[in-house]
């Protein structure tokens, strides 16, 4: 439904606009905006910088260019041809390059880009070498010419205009499964593992995979724009597809807008309709009129709205307005053309770090509050019912749940755990104190894969889980919290919740994408049993709100719900009375208690002496790495080795 | 000393502080309690600008500092010492300490005797002089508490804003926190202290505020706030 207009306008482009050379443009902005699409699922999303998406639209291009000059494969099997071929070079560049991340993938991809480029220019056999590929468009009935419309049936080559149908069609597409995968389990994965890496993984929800899937599903979009820029331009040659395409790539997406679709499509028409502005000075005086008087308008209403507004906006400001008077007195273009593009965008990125359709989401929010809210409103209601699934432990009675055995971590020449052993029954809650400095967070962090130990084993349900990745070890029942609370800042409440849901789904990339109601089913089930555990936890009413909004004590029930999303056997809570009042600590330790009633072990760190006191069935104390005392709280509390080393006099009862 | 008048603020559209007015004398130790999101937190963001009030005064020996940047601010003499650690984590603890005093090593504030500071701190936390050259993002949780409290230290303040120094110390910790605090307190160092140990709090503090959503709810010398009755059910734990 939501499509419609947007359906409408694309129906009627064609119509309006008559000149071959606009309508050509037209295509080409919306073959850059299927790119665009796809890198901001990248870029915005994951938060990677690829420099490699010229290359891989070059190989869509490439794909097509080849079936119709090799093998005289026409336009209509080469666009999945350009999609699989493409998606299989991102596959094959992501696997290996998003080992690493930050500059170092953007220097992966550029050296892509290079070695891509030298690939198409030097195979001449296959590609042409730097000759080139020409290609024609394929025979279609003649839509436009005849008197009586669609029922003229001479066969005549597409020309723009049809061609422009199959192009919208497939921008269509592309924006319907990018909206589709960034509403699913996907996309919220993309922004939880950009938000907080290491919580994803401990979620379960794989930084690598994630990172791979994204890519290569951008790399498909930029296949299927490649096959179509091929028939669009009708002859493809090695140059086309050079590092300054993908920069400008990246600049259309950060010009536009990340995190949208509009920005995306209105960075296409940036890249493409502002190189040809900068040729008309008319046009160009046009242009920059416009901006200043839009600038203009939202430097008064911001000066209304408080001299520390007034303070922000006027040098943006004075910088339109003078950006119109230097185009007044400007009289060839030509001249300045790199200039006032270089000035332009860095312009934007130091005044408009959200883009130009960030800034315009913000200017509306504030005349119409709630107009584009970041997130769909999740309203399922909770079911006290569905907050327990966990499967029982396989352990036999009187068996641990979790064995460490002779554990070392060793950083350095620190050992900050020394040869320590630790069993865990089922169902019981143990805690786990000692000073500050004293392993108890390493040791967390090597159960759930964060660190390999440097010697000994751990056994949970009997396997070993020494040395295996963080999200297999979340996927075998083993849930955290963290000492510095980690959530995903940008998700709100509910979508949090729902990535620890994310092993509840079975529907892959291609059923999110045509949307099949298996997948609708699935998400709605997730809904709801968020909406139960958020309900539990006693944040039901902040099911919306974004997570990095809420005051610190929320957050920690917050961050038990997802690592209870899990369906954990072993919860590990780092520290979860660390900064809450004394209300807020009751209502803590009877959460905790209920998570232990339904069957779920707890293993505790914790300085809260009374809280230790009041949950815990068995306790162990480390100190310098080693554990020094463990048995019931009663007697460690007594023992003088940990009165020594950790409580000290009689202020431990301070809260 | 310090001033706070009708202090509005929060972040973006959700507004925290709704008028919020407090005053430290110099030389006073004074406590700010209340429940979380009460927006204690958000308040010391204020004053050490690390977040613009929309409206309100903040004066810092009698000058206005709203509209002023955090680190100008920090050269007039307010420390912060910030919720959740923020460390220079790629930074051995003894330069985390030398960070603290940049201000005076540039000759922005008066400079005194920043070794003699640095030897101060390693006498009032022992643990970081076992430390000192260690990596700060390597420190434990609470390490790194205590490294944020003697770091913000280290700008020999007028004003030191305290953020949860207790939170994830060990009890023995707790109780060493506290008597640095009292310490500091007897040099005549003026602080505002936020602090989920609200009972050791206002043991320690001379005046108290309690907030409730952003606003006042009482205030008192600390010795009375900490009898009267409905403070004690809502924040000291009393019912237990």
């Amino acid at each position: 439904m939501k499509y419609l207009p947007l359906l409408g306008l694309l129906l009627i482009f064609p119509f309006a606009v008559t000149n071959p050379y606009y309508l050509h443009l037209g295509i080409v902005i919306l073959i850059y905006s299927i790119v665009l699409l796809g890198l901001d699922v990248v870029f915005g999303y994951t938060g990677e910088v690829s420099l490699g998406h010229a290359a891989l639209l070059g190989i869509g291009a490439y794909t097509a260019g080849i079936l119709s000059f090799k093998l005289g494969i026409g336009l209509l099997p080469s666009l999945p041809a350009g999609i699989i071929v493409a998606a299989l070079f991102g596959l094959l560049l992501a696997l290996p390059a998003l080992q690493v991340t930050g500059p170092y993938l953007a220097m992966v991809t550029l050296a892509f880009g290079t070695i891509i480029y030298t690939l198409i220019n030097e195979m001449d056999f296959l590609t042409n070498g730097p000759l080139g590929i020409s290609l024609v468009k394929p025979m279609f009935f003649d839509l436009r010419d005849s008197g009586i419309g669609f029922f003229d049936m001479s066969a005549a080559r597409l020309r723009e205009f049809e061609f422009f149908f199959i192009v919208a069609a497939c921008f269509l597409i592309s924006l319907v499964v990018v909206n589709r995968l960034i509403a699913s389990r996907y996309g919220r994965a993309f922004e939880a593992l950009r938000d907080a890496p290491i919580a994803s993984d401990c979620m379960g929800v794989s930084v690598y995979k994630h990172k791979v899937i994204a890519f290569a599903f951008s790399a498909g979009l930029a296949g299927l724009a490649g096959a179509l820029y091929a028939y669009s331009e009708q002859y493809i040659a090695p140059n086309s597809f050079g590092i300054p395409l993908a920069i400008q790539f990246l600049l259309g997406v950060a010009l536009g807008g990340r995190k949208s679709r509009v920005g995306p499509v209105l960075g296409a028409a940036i890249i493409v309709v502002l190189p040809n502005l900068l040729a008309d000075i008319e046009l160009f005086r046009v242009i920059a009129g416009v901006i200043a008087a839009v600038a203009l308008v939202a430097g008064v209403v911001a000066a209304r709205r408080g001299a520390e507004e007034r303070r922000a906006i006027i040098v943006p400001v004075a910088l339109c307005v003078a950006f119109f008077v230097f185009s007044l007195l400007l009289d060839r273009i030509t001249d300045f053309k790199l200039s006032v593009f270089g000035a332009m965008i860095l312009f934007v990125v130091y005044y408009l770090p959200d883009g130009i359709w960030g800034f315009v989401r913000t200017a509306l929010s504030t005349v119409r509050p709630g107009l584009f809210s970041a997130h769909a409103v999740i309203d399922a209601a909770g079911d006290a019912s569905q907050v327990w699934s966990a499967a029982a432990p396989k352990v036999a009675a009187g068996t641990a749940l979790l064995q460490v055995e002779q554990v070392v971590m060793q950083f350095g020449g620190l050992k900050a755990l020394d040869r320590v052993d630790l069993r865990v029954m089922p169902s019981t809650i143990h805690g786990l104190i000692g000073p500050n400095g004293s392993g108890k967070s390493t040791m967390m962090n090597v159960l759930t894969g964060i660190y390999v130990p440097t010697a000994g084993d751990i056994k949970f349900e009997g396997t070993s889980i020494a040395g295996r990745k963080s999200p297999d070890i979340a996927a075998a029942g083993i849930a955290r919290t963290f000492q510095n609370v980690q959530l995903f800042g940008a998700l709100t409440c509910i979508e949090n919740i729902m990535v620890g849901l994310h092993h509840t789904y079975s529907a892959g990339l291609a059923e999110v994408a045509v949307a099949t109601p298996g997948a609708r089913r699935e998400d709605r089930a997730a809904q709801v049993r968020a909406a139960s555990i958020l309900q539990f936890v006693g944040l039901g009413a902040l099911a919306n709100e974004e997570a990095r909004n809420l005051p610190y004590g929320k957050q920690r029930l917050l961050e038990i719900g997802r690592a209870l999303a899990l369906d954990p056997k072993l919860l590990l809570l780092d520290e979860p009375a660390a900064g809450l009042t004394a209300p807020d600590i009751r209502e803590l330790v009877s959460i905790i208690r209920k998570i232990r009633d339904h069957g779920i072990t707890l293993l505790l760190i914790e300085h809260h002496m009374d809280v230790v006191m009041s949950l815990c069935d068995t306790v162990t104390v480390l100190d310098f790495g080693q554990k020094i005392a463990e048995g019931p709280p009663a007697s460690v509390q007594a023992d003088p080795k940990v009165i020594a080393a950790y409580l000290g006099g009689t202020v431990a009862e301070a809260a | 000393m310090l001033q706070v008048e009708n202090l509005v603020a929060g972040y973006g559209k959700v507004q925290v502080l709704h008028g919020l007015s407090l005053t430290v004398e110099r030389g006073q130790l004074v406590t700010l309690i209340g429940s979380n999101g009460a927006g204690k937190t958000t308040t010391l963001r204020a004053l050490s600008g690390m977040i613009q009030p929309e409206s309100g005064r903040i004066l810092l020996d009698g000058q206005n500092i709203v509209g002023l940047t955090s680190s100008s601010i920090a050269r007039r003499g307010l420390a912060h010492s910030p919720e959740g650690r923020r460390v220079f984590a790629t930074m051995p603890v003894a330069d985390n300490l030398t960070m603290g005093a940049f201000p005076r090593l540039t000759g922005a504030r008066p400079r005194g005797d920043v070794a003699a500071d640095m030897d101060r701190m390693y006498v009032l936390f022992p643990r970081l002089a076992e430390r000192r050259a260690q990596l700060a993002g390597t420190l434990s949780g609470g390490e790194q508490q205590m490294l944020a409290m003697a770091r913000a230290l280290m700008l020999n303040p007028d004003v030191l804003l305290l953020d949860e120094p207790s939170m994830g110390l060990a009890p023995r910790l707790v109780a060493e926190v506290f008597a640095t605090i009292a310490r500091l307190k007897s040099e005549k160092v003026t602080m505002l202290l936020v602090e989920q140990f609200a009972a050791a709090a206002l043991d320690v503090a001379d005046f108290g505020y309690v907030m409730e959503n952003g606003r006042l709810t009482a205030s008192g010398p600390a010795e009375q706030l900490k009898h009267d009755p409905a403070v004690r059910a809502a924040y000291l734990g009393a019912a237990h």
